[in-house]
């Protein structure tokens, strides 16, 4: 369940980080689009890991669901610098 | 000239107070994080006993009486861990006033297993609240807490404006500072009701030694007149009354707390207590069933009002031994990331005041001590698991014998981290350090493989395969720091 | 600064001692009850005090503000329950 959580912040955070005019100004994706309906998985993703988290257990549901939030941030924000170095390399060379 | 506005005080504060206790705060949180593990890592420091063991067999508990009287006899209060999820052997263990000693036994035969003495995973739960220090050192952890929360309160409202917008930004290959600075928030801010939960829950288990319920007067004058010992001297003629066999006290404590709900018992000299595990459930009840040496039921201990329950279950919140191997990593994990929070807050202070008080003994003094926690406590836990693989088995006062190893590496690295500050070559110094960091733990597991017997290759993931594992990536992330310090 | 930090500190401190030390006296429950009552709030209250403090000097208004609540919680410690 904890992976299932991770997984569903991750591309949640990863949806709001492509669709972020900052971070795409910082990372160079400046041309990035996503379609709207892309958008709506921000919320349903984090909704529905918390609603899986509290179906297996009530009494860790919201540790786990805020543990997999931080975890998955650290994770898309890392891969998110390193994609952003890998398109600087490639424009260099 | 420091403007004077709200942010502006609370960033003072913030570097200020987030330094001073940063430095002991970097001590809690890497023995804490290593203490959500402190059970797996015995099996770490014990590698005879198996990785896995048969149901235990209620003969094998009464086998284990000769053990237990041979220690009421001496004086001590042992208990019998029994086995669980974490640790499927048996466990007579006791507290000789400094240790935790355990010996660990084997739950089918009830025989003792041979094994090396060792200080155990306990080592680092007892620096992680106690800096080994008894009550003066609870105080003072306790103070550190409270300090967090108000480095973390005040924290809060100098990023308020950016900090849901900063949240996934890192940038590693930006300037310096920058860099630095985006690496300390992203592991403050995702993490905020980790740290929040940690800091208030820690602090508040033992808020007593800090804000006590009588006045600091009183107090002061109860430390003045001296107490009478409360320590019962060891008497060689001491009487220990004939031990009831045990499976069916256990049988008859299950109907109270639950079958599989039982998880120590505990010999006192006039009662047995049957103990609830702490991994039954998310409130840490302490509750007991209790019975004389004669078998007859004495009481049972469970206290239930609001207050109480809201106190357990902040403590259950804060030692997580109910939330299963997933909860644990994730504590691990956040609390990893909370010490590169402080770690980075430490090394912003120092990089921020380098151009313009770098020749300052102050601020060498302060790199020194920098450089004694952050690199020097890691280098000394590697190390101790090093001693604990190189100390010969038979070795007299093996115990010792490792705490002395853990204490001599830091000891030797804060002196090498103080030399390298005060003669002006400090990024040597936290090179030196790191590489000797990365050594240690990249050579863990080879350690272990031509230490451990029954070693194999391929096996099933096991403590060791993971505290192998993480030592490695840790080596690995060390490494790479080493190699970008300029 | 440093004289303002110490002041705060020791105004916000000197708070949370009146909770703690009054708790068994105003908190609900049995004697136990109210004293981990009494810390809960304190550990809880002292940061925000300590900031309070530190933070809005005009005119006082921190120092002011907190040492209110310390006399307000000094009173309290002298009820009789």
């Amino acid at each position: 369940m904890i992976f299932i959580c991770f997984l569903l912040w991750t591309v949640s955070l990863s949806i709001q980080a492509a669709s972020d005019l900052r971070m795409q100004r910082i990372s160079g994706f400046e041309k990035l689009v996503l379609p709207r309906w892309v958008m709506i998985f921000r919320w349903i993703c984090p909704l529905t890991g918390l609603w899986l988290c509290a179906n297996e257990s009530l009494s860790t549901a919201i540790f786990v669901w805020l543990g997999t939030f931080s975890i998955a941030a650290v994770l898309v924000a890392v891969g998110w610098a390193t994609g952003s170095r890998w398109k600087q390399i490639r424009k260099q060379v | 000239m420091i403007p004077d506005t709200l942010r502006a005080r609370m960033g003072w504060l913030h570097a200020w107070i987030g330094f001073l206790s940063g430095l002991l705060l970097v001590c809690v949180f890497i023995t804490g994080t290593l203490a959500v593990f402190d059970t797996e890592l015995t099996r770490w420091l014990q590698p005879e006993v198996p990785p896995t063991a048969a149901e235990l067999n209620d003969a094998a508990l009464d086998k284990m009486l000769p053990s237990v009287r041979s220690l009421l006899l001496k004086g001590e209060k042992p208990f019998i861990a029994l086995p669980s999820e974490r640790d499927p052997v048996l466990r007579l263990s006791y507290h000789d006033g400094h240790e935790v000693l355990t010996q660990p036994f084997a739950p089918q035969s009830g025989e003792q297993i041979a094994t090396r003495q060792t200080v155990g995973g306990t080592f680092f739960y007892d620096l992680h609240y106690t800096l080994r220090s008894g009550s003066v050192g609870i105080t003072l952890v306790s103070f550190a807490g409270l300090m967090l929360l108000t480095v973390l309160a005040s924290g809060v409202i100098i990023h308020l404006k950016a900090l849901i917008p900063d949240l996934l930004v890192l940038r590693p290959f930006a300037s310096r500072l920058r860099a630095w600075l985006d690496v300390h928030v992203l592991a403050s801010v995702p993490f905020l009701p980790f740290v929040f939960m940690m800091a208030y829950t820690g602090t508040f288990l033992h808020t007593r030694s800090v804000l006590p319920p009588e006045s600091y007067v009183s107090l002061a004058k109860e430390m003045l007149v001296p107490s009478p010992s409360k320590s019962e001297p060891a008497s060689p003629d001491r009487q220990v009354p004939q031990l009831p066999s045990l499976p069916p006290l256990l049988h008859a404590a299950e109907k109270t707390l639950g079958v599989g709900r039982v998880g120590s018992i505990l010999f006192l000299p006039d009662t047995i207590l049957f103990m609830r595990t702490d991994a039954s459930g998310p409130l840490r009840t302490r509750e007991h069933v209790d019975f004389s040496y004669d078998s007859r039921f004495v009481r049972h201990i469970l206290l239930t009002s609001p207050l109480t329950r809201a106190q357990q279950v902040m403590e259950g919140i804060h030692y997580i031994r109910w939330g299963g191997a997933g909860m644990r990593w994730l504590y691990f994990f956040s609390g990893s990331i909370t010490t590169i929070m402080i770690a980075s807050g430490l090394i912003l202070f120092l990089m921020k005041r380098r151009k313009t008080s770098g020749d300052r003994t102050l601020f060498q003094l302060a790199e020194g001590l920098s450089i004694s926690v952050l690199v020097g406590l890691p280098l000394a836990c590697a190390g101790l698991l090093w001693g604990n693989r190189l100390i010969p088995q038979g070795h007299e006062s093996r115990i010792n014998a490792e705490i002395l190893v853990f204490f001599s590496i830091w000891m030797a690295a804060a002196f090498f981290g103080f030399s390298g500050c005060f003669i002006k070559k400090p990024f040597e110094a936290w090179k030196i350090l790191l590489i000797a960091f990365s050594l240690l733990t990249v050579g863990l597991g080879f350690l272990d493989a031509l230490t451990r017997p029954g070693w194999q290759p391929m096996h099933a993931p096991t403590v060791f395969a993971a505290v192998d594992l993480i030592a490695f990536c840790m080596g690995l992330v060390s490494l790479q720091i080493a190699r970008r310090l300029s | 600064m440093t004289a303002r930090l110490v002041l705060s500190f020791v105004l916000a401190w000197t708070c949370v001692h009146f909770i703690t030390l009054g708790s068994p006296r105003w908190g609900a429950g049995s004697r136990h009850d109210a004293t981990i009552l009494g810390q809960m709030i304190a550990v809880l209250l002292f940061p925000a005090l300590f900031l309070i403090a530190f933070g809005n000097w005009r005119k006082f208004s921190g120092p002011i503000f907190v040492s209110s609540i310390g006399i307000v919680f000094y009173l309290l410690s002298l009820v009789q329950k």
